[in-house]
């Protein structure tokens, strides 16, 4: 799957970020480039800055310094258009967030319609292709709260692919999981994956890193440490860091 | 549907249930008072005794005047009430030793009272007299001249005698209002709880005052306007331009004479002392002509002698539309207000109106209901003569607002912050986030807290009679002047108020599990 669907385009490219919650400064000079099309797993020990830098990319963070700029347009200059630049990223999160007072359809159809994307008809057909996609087509009318976590999860990663977005970006989507269910998010992801979706995705699964990455990134304390294929990253580890993370997590 | 059904039955059931329960607590309680009533040994023959007493006046009178100078001397206590009506019942059910009253209202609480009787010994005696604006000479000279033309021609006598003549000459000669061009409005503020000279009558105002200044406003041609409101009310209304004049048996004095310029006086009255007959030294035979009325015939008596059950009909109405539309100003205002906190809370911006709100929060959560009411309808509608109920409405609603906004400012926050995250995630920008995404979600949080807020703004409500509004309390406290009998209209209201809260509790715990029920499906 890697390589053949990859191009040279250049979708998100981040110069010297850097992020600061007070006097605590998470990202220290973060500098990086996503392609089109592209796999990119995040790994690294708890509170190293993986969640920041992943919500920095759409701006659910806002930088301290530094430039993001997706598909040529500079996100953090304030006089651009942040919500149209959102509509281009979906976003999955640990913990769904699905809405709980909405029917799985009306979760699905709420941004394409709510944003001139759909008309009524036309996002409620696409809720019901992404639904049968995932084999979920009689749970359109159900509630969040009847479904279980695996099937959450599916929900709401279609839910932001109803927007028809560029990139994917995921925060431990598999996290907050029963282990019996971390297979069929995993597998969707990994059918996205091969359907050409550029997907940065922050994970614990080193062997799905493996698998379904092209590119994988080892945050430590703020700075990314080593930045290699798979491969590399998982045979040949150069940080000493990554080898003692890679020792107690494989 | 069976399910909403058999929940509406029992409903009712536990409805019916509770008012038993009232009731039976209610008549427990009267008994055991009357039974507790101890006879107190305190005779009263004249001001003489008044001497470690406690006198019952109503606020602002002139028996008020006279009964302070006993409790500076600390030689009496005194209750102040709001109308006569209350102290006259007070003194019936003993929590006083006397009244301190005009002679001729006195006259018609006797009346209709046979266990009360005015001391023979009269207080003092005084002028009756009209007021207007400090400095309106103007107006001041025209009242005079046409109070001097109706006493020549023998209006003002006709008038006194049509009230308080002799048995034979009562009502007989009510005063006609003329048939001139008038031009303009001549807005009179009086206190319709003390007849012969004022009170209420067929949802009326009438009396003596009322009649002398039609016959004044017919001299000078102008249009009637009165203005009820409480007797201490009615100088500040004069001063501050709310009403033109005062008519309301109001006595000349010192003090008086400072806020206001007083006319010619038109009658002359006595001050007298009321005590309960059993308490005075002269016996008096006739107990077995003292009939005890049934309880129907205290039903009749209450609410359909008259037709007085319009007075809580009409007071209800007042009370559900000053509750509706509070309640909707409230929901505005609070939205408005929680979304300000919120927005400056989440993103900093909007300071200044954040502070603003800050400031509103602080002030209408910081003082009371009834102060507010009052400084909304003395101060800030001083000079306008608006509609009550407006004012009630405005007042509440802008009370009700900043509570609300709280709650609703807690249900947002109650909203898990995932949420916000996901909608903003999905390109909806941060008003379309709240709108549809958080505020949907904080509304079923908040509803049992909005509920609580609902009713007791309702219950609240009850104060409006304080700007001489006639909502359903003061519904019942009309009744209760004219019947002088406690228990059935206050209970009576109490149900009223009851059962109201219990339809509306009702009505949201019913929303609430519909909302509940849409999640688990
Ligand atoms: N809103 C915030 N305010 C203050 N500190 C924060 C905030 N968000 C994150 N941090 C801090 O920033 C650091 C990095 O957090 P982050 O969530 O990015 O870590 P992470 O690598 O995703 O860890 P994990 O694997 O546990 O999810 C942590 O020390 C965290 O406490
Ligand atoms: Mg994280």
């Amino acid at each position: 799957m890697k390589a053949d669907k990859q191009t040279n385009e250049i979708l998100i490219e981040v110069h010297g970020l850097k992020k600061s919650f007070g006097e605590h400064e998470v990202l220290k000079d973060i500098s990086t480039t996503v392609k089109k099309g592209e796999v990119i797993a995040i790994i690294g020990p708890s509170g190293c800055g993986k969640s920041t830098f992943l919500r920095s990319l759409n701006l659910l963070e806002e930088p301290t310094g530094g430039t993001i700029k997706f598909e040529g347009t500079d996100i953090t200059d304030k006089s651009v258009d942040i919500n149209k630049m959102r509509e281009k990223m979906g976003m999955v999160f640990q913990q769904f967030n699905l809405f709980p007072n909405m029917s799985i359809r009306q979760n699905i159809m709420l941004a394409p319609v709510k944003l001139g994307k759909m008309t009524k008809e036309e996002a409620s057909q696409k809720a019901e292709e992404l639904l049968k996609r995932i084999g979920l087509s009689d749970k359109a009318d159900a509630y969040p709260n009847s479904l279980s976590g695996g099937q959450k999860q599916r929900v709401a990663i279609v839910r932001a692919l109803a927007m028809n977005p560029d990139v994917m970006l995921f925060d431990e989507p598999t996290s907050a999981l029963d282990p019996e269910m971390v297979g069929e998010v995993l597998s969707l992801m990994k059918e996205l994956a091969q359907s050409g979706m550029t997907m940065v995705i922050v994970t614990h699964e080193m062997g799905f890193a493996r698998e379904v990455a092209d590119r994988v990134m080892f945050f430590n304390d703020g700075v990314i440490a080593e930045e290699n294929t798979p491969n590399e990253i998982f045979s040949h580890p150069r940080n000493q860091r990554l080898k003692d993370f890679l020792s107690k997590v494989l | 549907m069976v399910n909403t059904r058999r929940s509406t039955r029992a409903f009712a059931g536990f409805l019916a249930l509770i008012m038993l329960a009232v009731w039976l607590t209610m008549m427990c309680f009267t008994t055991a008072v009357s039974a507790a009533e101890g006879e107190k040994n305190s005779t009263i023959n004249g001001a003489d005794d008044l001497v470690g007493k406690t006198i019952g006046v109503q606020l602002g009178t002139t028996g008020d005047i006279f009964a302070t100078d006993y409790e500076k001397d600390g030689t009496a206590r005194i209750e102040r009430y709001n109308k006569a009506a209350d102290a006259v019942q007070a003194l019936k059910q003993k929590k006083i030793d006397c009244v301190i009253i005009d002679e001729q209202p006195a006259l018609s609480f006797t009346a209709v009272n046979d266990d009360i009787k005015i001391l023979e010994e009269e207080f003092a005696v005084e002028e009756y007299a009209l007021c207007v604006k400090k400095g309106n000479s103007e107006l001041l000279q025209k009242i005079n001249d046409a109070l001097k033309k109706i006493k020549a021609d023998g209006t003002v006598d006709k008038i006194n005698t049509n009230y308080i003549g002799t048995d034979e000459e009562k009502g007989t000669m009510p005063y006609q209002k003329k048939d001139v061009k008038r031009t303009g409005d001549l807005v009179v503020a009086t206190n319709a709880e003390f007849p012969p000279y004022e009170y209420i009558e067929n949802n009326q105002i009438v009396g003596i005052d009322m009649d002398i200044m039609q016959a004044i406003c017919d001299e000078l041609q102008m249009n009637l306007v009165i203005e009820n409101m409480a007797f201490d009310s009615i100088l500040p209304a004069i001063q501050s331009g709310k009403a033109s004049v005062g008519a309301a048996g109001m006595t000349v004095t010192e003090d008086r004479k400072k806020n206001a310029d007083f006319s010619d006086s038109y009658t002359t009255t006595k001050q007298v002392i009321i005590i309960n007959k059993g308490t005075s030294a002269i016996s008096d035979g006739n107990k077995e002509n003292r009939k005890t009325l049934s309880f129907t015939d205290k039903l009749r008596q209450n609410f359909i002698d008259d037709n007085r059950w319009q007075y809580i009909l009409s007071g209800l109405g007042n009370t559900i539309l000053i509750t509706i539309f509070a309640i909707v100003i409230g929901l505005v205002i609070g939205t408005l207000v929680a979304i300000v906190r919120t927005v400056h809370d989440q993103n900093h911006k909007l300071k200044i109106l954040n502070f603003l709100c800050k400031i509103y929060l602080a002030v209408i959560r910081g003082t009371p209901a009834m102060i507010q009411l009052l400084i909304i309808y003395y101060v800030i509608f001083a000079s306008v003569n608006v509609n009550k109920v407006l004012v009630a409405v405005v007042a509440f609603g802008l009370n009700s607002g900043a509570y609300v906004a709280e709650v609703i400012r807690s249900g947002i926050n109650a909203v898990d912050k995932g949420q916000f995250e996901a909608g903003r995630c999905l390109g909806l920008n941060y008003r379309q986030t709240m709108f549809s995404i958080v505020m949907p979600q904080a509304f079923k949080n908040m509803l049992p807290a909005l509920c609580n807020e609902f009713i007791s703004l309702l219950k609240e409500t009850a104060i409006s009679g304080y700007i001489g509004l006639q909502d359903l309390t003061k519904g019942g406290d009309i009744i209760r002047s004219q019947t002088f009998e406690a228990f059935i209209p206050l209970v009576a209201v109490a149900l009223i108020y009851l059962v109201m809260v219990l339809l509306l509790s009702y009505g949201v715990s019913r929303l609430e599990r519909r909302l509940k029920q849409n999640e688990s499906r």
